[in-house]
């Protein structure tokens, strides 16, 4: 027989009025099995619970509500509210009749990030839309973040913060105290010196000590939060397993990373961390995934039509964000996000033309002709930006191949004898004619 | 041991010096000019012994309260007449655009004039801070025009802290052990623009003084008392 929430998502399948939160029920177990403990978490919040008057809650939701409002009327927020009406309407389907408590955002910042404040405002960037391939991994996501929400997350983590701190601050208080009146009965200015600096040394251990556990908190509360995405995908009919591909491809974009020090930091927790953070998570995913289903990995069918349909969803807004991501300077990182969306070989034209795009700007050994390939590829394209002849042209002109720079360059003003651009492209087409 | 505990206790007190003028001679708007009052933005914090800072909507709550009367009733007793806006429910692209711009131009006043040299801009050397006529478009669409429209708009944010009982016993705990903690304080930023014309006719900075709780009615009106002091109105 079937697990009660695959079983009641596909009754939901059938009927989408049902409020899939109604089925929200996660097996503690098998989270257990996977090695995520989540016997410690809140309850989940009730419909519409709002903070207690007076609490600590009240005051913070305060706070978040002033950031809603700066978010919600920024510049970067997307001008394109269709897109964020899309992105609601996957939480609708995971959340149902509960998405107005999950109210996103969609900003405009080419990185990887969702995030939720306590009051359940959340933001999306549009580095994270072109990091999905598909609804169902943008529903882990979205999962993912309502579980931080309805399990009150950030409360606790602030709660257990400053529990942590009071017994940090004692311990600093007091040896600082002992160092002022040592230092105060020391004979000479370098004396008292050496005491204040041998015991700032002693506090910045117990500090960082006490930040190490901070974040390991807020790591266990991530592998929980990755449980909640599995099953609010689940229960919205969504395959439960896209958590494990991003956070896949999301080690593998810090590995494609041009700078060394990128490639080796992000894939751990923080620098008190021994074990590659993503790695432990997916493999909790893998292991939860297996408890649910009799140790059968769940599968998806119809992923190419999946990815198309995505695709299809974000292909409007395909080349700004490509355009914003050459801006984070890290073409490595760039290039790895658009061979991954090569895949299926749809939009090759933009696709390939941004890739030349990274290759000519990031301008290694091999880079040039390499960017010359990409841009030709594009060219192949139906889609290919009319540029692209430019930047052809741009390329011969470097390597001194006058006939093939002058050719380009002359399709470029034929195919667009309007541009901004056209009458310096024009002057210099003349002199390469000289 | 003294000498130290004195030096804590003094250290929030130390008032920020104003180089430059904060304010344009105006000649004193007539009885019954409108004064339209935005709703303060007031975060209150609580201070505890571990150094976070718990904001506490109620503390807010109970300023915003006493401070808005205590505007009103200095402002009323000279003749004007109060009329109320809330900022955060404006919704109109152009008018938000036109806070955003105030924000922006209070945090330029604030740099050129606080920021102790680093922020100052050489040729700024008379009070001249400007919105712009867009400025008019915070006036309430329904009064826009009308002979009471509102004339100036008054802006108040006020951000602070207020010790909890155990944090004032470690400062004190401290302060005999030699060690300074840093305390609690709360500050005001005040400033008043001409909707006709957009310019911006006095802007104030004051941090708090000792002894002062603006969370309750008497130390608001002594606060917004302070405050007012050079206020052109």
């Amino acid at each position: 027989m079937q697990k009660p929430a695959k079983f009641l998502s596909t009754i939901l399948a059938l009927n989408l009025s049902l409020s899939p939160i109604a089925t929200y029920a996660i097996d503690v177990n098998a989270a257990k099995i996977a090695g995520v403990d989540l016997s410690r978490e809140n309850p989940l919040r009730s419909n519409n619970q709002q903070p207690i008057a007076n609490s600590l809650e009240a005051g913070i939701w305060s706070e978040a509500s002033k950031v809603e409002l700066k978010a919600s009327t920024s510049g970067e927020r997307t001008s394109h509210r269709e897109l964020e009406t899309y992105v609601q309407s996957v939480v609708a389907r995971i959340l149902g009749a509960r998405s107005m408590e999950v109210r996103t955002y969609v900003m405009e910042r080419p990185f990887f990030n969702a995030s939720v404040a306590p009051n359940g405002y959340t933001e999306v960037w549009t580095g994270l839309l072109l990091r999905v391939q598909s609804e169902d991994e943008l529903a882990f996501v979205l999962g993912h973040e309502a579980g931080h929400y309805l399990r009150s997350h950030s409360v606790q983590t602030y709660q257990e913060y400053k529990d942590r701190q009071a017994a940090t601050l004692a311990l600093s208080l007091l040896l600082t105290v002992a160092a002022a009146s040592a230092a105060a009965n020391a004979n000479s200015i370098g004396a008292a010196n050496n005491i204040m600096n041998s015991t700032s040394t002693l506090i910045d251990i117990v500090y960082l000590g006490s930040l190490a556990s901070f974040l390991g908190y807020n790591r266990d509360k991530e592998a929980a939060a990755d449980i909640y995405g599995y099953d609010f995908a689940l229960s919205g009919g969504y395959y439960p397993r896209a958590g494990e591909n991003i956070w896949r491809r999301q080690i593998d974009e810090t590995a494609a990373s041009d700078e060394e020090r990128k490639r080796r930091s992000p894939t751990r927790i923080n620098v008190f961390g021994s074990h590659p953070l993503e790695l432990e998570r997916i493999e909790a995913l893998r292991k939860y995934d297996m408890e649910l289903n009799q140790q059968n990995q769940s599968a998806s069918s119809s992923d190419v039509q999946k990815r198309a349909d995505y695709r299809n969803r974000i292909r409007p807004y395909l080349s700004n964000w490509l355009r914003d991501d050459l801006r984070r300077r890290d073409f490595g990182q760039t290039i790895f996000v658009i061979n991954n969306l090569l895949i299926d070989k749809a939009d090759a034209g933009v696709l390939n033309f941004y890739k030349g795009e990274a290759l000519r700007l990031r301008g290694r050994e091999g880079d040039f002709a390499s960017a010359l390939g990409a841009y030709q590829e594009a060219l192949l394209a139906q889609d290919a930006p009319v540029e692209t002849n430019r930047q052809i042209g741009e390329i011969y002109r470097r390597q001194d191949k006058k006939p093939e720079a002058l050719a380009a360059y002359k399709a470029y003003v034929a195919a667009a004898p309007n541009a901004e651009d056209a009458w310096i492209i024009q002057d210099l087409i003349s002199q390469l004619e000289q | 041991m003294v000498l130290a505990f004195g030096l804590i206790a003094f250290a929030p007190t130390i008032s920020l010096a104003q180089p430059i003028p904060n304010h344009v001679a105006i000649e004193r708007p007539m009885s019954g000019t409108v004064i339209l009052a935005m709703k303060a933005d007031i975060t209150l914090s609580e201070l505890t012994a571990t150094g976070t800072a718990d904001p506490k909507l109620e503390w807010a709550e109970n300023a915003r309260r006493h401070i808005e009367q205590a505007i009103s009733a200095r402002l009323t007793a000279q003749g004007y007449v109060i009329s109320r806006a809330d900022p955060t429910t404006i919704t109109d692209d152009a008018a938000l655009q036109v806070l955003k711009l105030n924000d922006a131009v209070d945090a330029s006043i604030m740099s050129h004039a606080y920021a102790y040299g680093t922020g100052k801009l050489p040729t700024k050397t008379s009070f001249d801070w400007t919105i712009g006529e867009g400025a008019s478009l915070l006036i309430p669409a329904d009064a826009r025009g009308a002979a009471n429209a509102p004339r100036y708009a008054l802006f108040v944010k006020v951000k602070g802290s207020y010790s909890s009982g155990a944090r004032k016993l470690m400062m004190i705990g401290a302060a005999i052990g030699g060690v300074g903690i840093p305390m609690a304080s709360q500050a005001v930023e005040a400033s008043v623009v001409d909707l006709q014309t957009g310019r911006v006719i006095w802007h104030k900075f004051e941090i708090v003084g000792l002894g002062v709780d603006i969370r309750t009615e008497a130390g608001a009106k002594t606060h917004i008392e302070s405050l007012f002091k050079d206020l052109p109105l």
